[in-house]
């Protein structure tokens, strides 16, 4: 007999908290948790713990290489629940462009990360032997090479050009979301991400600019979202010139900072 | 101590004085030093619900002055945890943590 799965509701870190303070049991477990991810980085995350409350923590992810979501960065909040490891972390997806935007079938534009560690999808769920390591990497994972698979009942590609036609999508996103909006400012970011952000974006600077070349062929057709999440027209004239602003403001601020340097010598 | 090892005779017989003659012994054992290896008959030494080893008290037990009603409870997948770890995550599931099949206690203790 299926058993029936009960998703929790209750995900939103901002939105649900028990008010209870964590027990030692729990601070010492996150500590644990966070000198293991210090002494094996995983490549492409950063987790920064917030200074006051241990609990809290902000999360980095930079898109991964051969995937739509390629060198994009995006930003997750993570709160550990005062009987953490019993129950999981909440995991909020904040680079939604103020809910605009679903990257993923599994991140919604309000946030809401659906994977069966966290309680909310259906599959193996939490259990204490699984860490902050186990948890970024499994967020990390569902950016993919073909999200369009993600979605249940596609695994199988629909109509033709499908997962091609979705990648589109999430790649234009990326660059205009996950790197522009983040670099902007329009998307808060803790200042210490701020600065990783900002040297990664002059390291990426030039794949933006192949990529941005490749993808204009599609300049000023509408998004064809097979899944219909996002609406929209492509644009990436737009992003291009965004992103060049971007890169002379940088090289102006490294350039002040400089000379800053060499008066202090 | 020493000298009870050694396992060469010092006086040996008129025979096999003899037979020294014509071969000497192949080898002789001065000494032996016995050499013993040990670790826990378990998978993991380490609590996977509180990360500290299972052979310390839980941090919960720490700072209640509990240590030693601390136990280790093995399960028949040979995974072990603290007992009272253990018991707060069966509360919520009969699973093992670590290898999800059900968790049957086979024994508890140091």
């Amino acid at each position: 007999m299926a058993s029936v799965i009960k998703l929790r509701e209750d995900w939103d870190p901002d939105k649900h908290s028990s008010g209870l303070n964590p027990n030692t049991v729990c601070v010492s477990r996150i500590r644990r948790d966070l000198s293991s991810l210090l002494k094996d980085p995983l490549s492409g995350i950063l987790v920064i713990p917030d200074q006051d409350d241990i609990t809290k923590m902000n999360v980095l992810v930079t898109g991964p290489c051969e995937t739509p979501y390629e060198k994009g960065f995006f930003h997750f909040f993570m709160r550990m629940p005062y009987n953490y490891p019993i129950h999981p972390p909440r995991v909020k997806f904040l680079t939604t462009g103020a809910g605009s935007v679903r990257f993923n079938p599994n991140l919604y534009a309000n946030g809401k990360v659906c994977l069966s560690i966290l309680g909310t999808w259906s599959g193996p769920g939490w259990t204490p032997a699984q860490n902050v390591t186990s948890v970024v990497l499994s967020i990390q994972s569902l950016m993919c090479e073909k999200p369009y698979h993600n979605e249940p009942g596609y695994e199988f590609e629909r109509n033709k050009d499908d997962v091609r036609n979705y990648n589109i999508v999430i790649y234009h996103e990326t660059l205009r979301v996950g790197v522009c909006d983040v670099l902007e400012g329009k998307h808060p970011l803790p200042p210490n991400m701020i600065d990783v952000v900002s040297d990664s974006f002059i390291d990426f600077y030039d794949y933006y600019m192949a990529k941005i070349d490749e993808l204009m062929v599609y300049q000023g057709k509408p998004f064809r979202d097979p899944h219909g999440f996002n609406r929209g027209t492509f644009n990436f004239i737009h992003i291009r010139e965004r992103m060049g602003k971007i890169f002379k403001s940088i090289q102006k601020k490294n350039a002040k900072a400089k000379e800053v340097i060499v008066i202090d010598d | 101590m020493a000298e009870k090892m050694v396992v060469s005779t010092p006086n040996p017989s008129p025979q096999i004085k003899k037979k020294e003659k014509h071969q000497g012994p192949m080898f002789v054992l001065k000494r032996w030093n016995a050499v013993a290896m040990w670790s826990w008959d378990v998978s993991c030494d380490t609590c996977a619900i509180c990360k500290h080893h299972v052979m310390d008290a839980c941090l919960r037990c720490q700072t209640d002055g509990k240590q030693e009603e601390c136990v280790v409870v093995w399960g028949e997948c040979n995974h072990s945890y603290h007992n009272c770890c253990m018991a707060l995550w069966m509360q919520h599931s009969d699973k093992c943590p670590l290898c999800s099949s059900d968790w049957i206690v086979s024994r508890t203790g140091k």
